[in-house]
């Protein structure tokens, strides 16, 4: 029994399972997602994913198809109303069908996996999504992928040398330019990036997951996927995208060291890259600044600051407020957006 | 109207006693309208003669719209009036939410009307659904069935428990009427029987003795008190019928700690 929660605690982590998983599966190019719950579950949740992508210059809504849990199915079970919502997205011939079980299912105790492991023409996933067991966004995020990596056969260990994108934040802002960020670093050691699991990634692709020789987690949070990747393939992980300056030649060295490649001429060119973008930003040293420590996650205040330290910038009350980014600003340009918006910051005050 | 529902363990003779109570309501002249809470929907068979009535969650499922009274309210042995609740395939759904939506229909349909209404509960109270007939508007007196076995005084003083929670809201009106003991055969049953209940802040309204009778009124589909009404069976429902009907002393139950109830069955134990 999971008893936990503060009352008052909206953070986007804690949010809800459900939108956490269909983060994920919405992103797997033809594959249709199945809410067993309510209407209102799925109507929510498109909304939600339609605004948040609309704000990425997205506007397909993805395929969701609701299992319309009413009080009828609460009351006499609800795993014929799933089979007749798993009927109508076959009908929509997709590779894959994801079933995602809501807080309901789960109350009334329909078994959700059962009505997915019945042999069909097209296979079907179980992932749960109710978040009244205890869990939130993130572990929705992380139910989905370990769900789907159950798609991949464990046989095809380690051939493939791309390395795998694992746990791509879809909703958020920068997600290309994060994958473009981590794909430069890689090229600087003559390696490509693979599978991006899952970001617009073919439904089809997962049964290839167990082939990649390397992965690279999105954040540490994913490290238990992490875990499970390196335990069942064999897949070799770095568990973090490189965060700030010095994160990104450390992960330079990282990588090179899981491929086996002398890393230290790509380090070499990084830093020279580094010392460019703090000079260009120059014109920053020695300006009082203040950061609002209060909402900011601790990853995000630590690159600011060694930012702040390189370029000569003075954290004093009162300076003036810097904008800070909602997630830890990812490689060298992501440092570089920073200090754009720093810059455009200081120049409004 | 006076709304009445008898809680129990499970098999311990609620639908047997409710159903003979009801039948000798019936024949003083009552209005009566028995409602089986229980997705097993044997409440009312033999006010039915045996016949098994199509249950409120069915028609609701088969019919959904435009329901009558007449779907779902069949009249039985001198009138009373029977109601099954149903409820879901054993193993699937959720039965106590069932409860409730039977409830919702009823009150609808206006068709909780009557003297006197018989709510007969399934054993266990084992979620929200099935403390339904002892919410606000409906069951204001409950009378736990039990025998004089330790598990039967134990789901008894569980649900004595759900009365006290119950009526400490003040909006509510639900009372322990009694304790309706309902024979197992068991030496001095009667006298632990009746100490469990001032126990617990009640009392022992009837003791109803286990007779051949009531199997053999069974197997012929029917009350005892249709099947054999010279029968001292049948004397001991009216007789029980007619206390419950003068009763008027209404109690907050004091439920006891396990410890109490295990001591005082023990003192009760003979080799
Ligand atoms: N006083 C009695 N003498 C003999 N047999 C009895 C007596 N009371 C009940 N029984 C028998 O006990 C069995 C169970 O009774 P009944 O179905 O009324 O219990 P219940 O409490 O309604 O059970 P459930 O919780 O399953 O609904 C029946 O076969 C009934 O004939
Ligand atoms: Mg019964």
């Amino acid at each position: 029994m999971i008893l936990n929660h503060s009352h008052t605690d909206i953070s986007r982590n804690e949010g809800c399972t459900l939108t956490g998983v269909l983060s994920v599966t919405c992103f797997l190019q033809d594959a249709v997602t199945v809410i067993h719950g309510p209407t209102g579950c799925t109507h929510h949740n498109a909304s939600l994913l339609h605004a948040s992508l609309a704000e990425n210059d997205c506007f397909d809504i993805p395929l969701l198809v609701s299992s319309n849990v009413s009080e009828e199915e609460v009351i006499f079970g609800g795993e014929g109303a799933l089979m007749q919502a798993i009927r109508s997205a076959e009908s929509y011939n997709p590779s894959l069908i994801c079933v995602v079980s809501t807080c309901i299912a789960e109350t009334i105790g329909d078994d959700t996996a059962a009505v997915c492991r019945e042999s069909r023409g097209v296979p079907v996933v179980h992932i749960p999504g109710s978040g009244f067991l205890g869990g939130g966004f993130s572990d929705g995020i992380q139910n989905a992928l370990m769900s789907l990596m159950d798609l991949s056969s464990p046989d095809l260990h380690s051939t493939e040398e791309g390395v795998m994108i694992v746990g791509e934040k879809n909703l958020e802002y920068e997600a290309e330019e994060n994958y473009a960020e981590v794909a430069r670093l890689l090229s600087l050691l003559d390696i490509d990036s693979g599978l991006r699991f899952v970001r617009r990634m073919p439904a089809g692709d997962c049964s290839r997951i167990s082939s990649a020789r390397y992965a690279i987690l999105r954040d540490p949070s994913l490290d238990p996927i992490g875990s499970a990747l390196s335990s069942r393939f064999g897949t070799e992980i770095i568990s973090g995208f490189p965060l700030g300056l010095e994160g990104s030649l450390r992960f330079l060295r990282q990588a090179g060291d899981m491929a086996g490649i002398d890393a230290l001429p790509a380090i070499r060119d990084e830093e020279g890259m580094q010392d460019d973008l703090v000079a260009t930003f120059s014109d920053l040293a020695g300006i009082s600044v203040s950061i609002n420590t209060s909402m900011a996650d601790p990853g995000v205040l630590q690159v600011a600051r060694t930012v702040m330290d390189s370029l000569g910038m003075v954290e004093e009350d009162p300076g003036i407020p810097l904008p800070l980014p909602f997630d830890p600003p990812v490689g060298t340009t992501g440092v570089r957006r920073m200090l754009q918006s720093w810059r455009r910051g200081i120049s409004r005050a | 109207m006076r709304q009445i529902a008898l809680y129990g363990k499970g098999g311990i003779g609620k639908s047997t006693t409710s159903a003979n109570l009801s039948a000798a309501w019936a024949e003083k002249g009552l209005d009566l309208l028995q409602i089986g809470c229980d997705p097993k929907h044997d409440s009312t068979r033999m006010l039915m003669n045996g016949r098994v009535i199509p249950t409120v969650l069915d028609v609701i499922r088969e019919k959904q719209k435009d329901i009558s009274v007449s779907d779902i309210v069949f009249t039985g042995y001198r009138g009373v009036r029977c109601v099954e609740a149903g409820g879901p395939e054993p193993g699937i759904g959720c039965a106590g939410r069932g409860i409730i939506a039977t409830f919702q229909l009823l009150e609808k349909l206006g068709a909780l009307k009557g003297d006197l209404i018989v709510y007969d509960v399934l054993g266990d109270v084992v979620c929200g659904g099935f403390a339904m007939p002892m919410r606000e508007g409906y069951a204001e007196e409950i009378y736990l069935v039990t025998s004089g076995e330790l598990m039967s005084l134990y789901a008894a003083n569980n649900i004595a428990k759900a009365i006290a929670r119950l009526s400490a809201n003040k909006r509510s009106s639900v009372r322990l009427g009694g304790v309706i003991g309902n024979g197992k055969n068991i030496v001095d049953e009667e006298d632990l029987v009746s100490e469990f209940a001032e126990s617990i802040g009640s009392r022992m309204i009837t003791f109803i003795p286990r007779s051949p009778t009531v199997q053999q009124a069974e197997l012929n589909k029917k009350t005892v008190v249709e099947y054999a009404p010279e029968s001292s069976q049948a004397e001991v429902y009216r007789r029980s019928a007619d206390i419950i009907l003068q009763n008027t002393t209404f109690h907050i139950p004091t439920p006891l700690s396990m410890d109490d109830l295990e001591s005082l069955a023990y003192r009760y134990l003979k080799e």
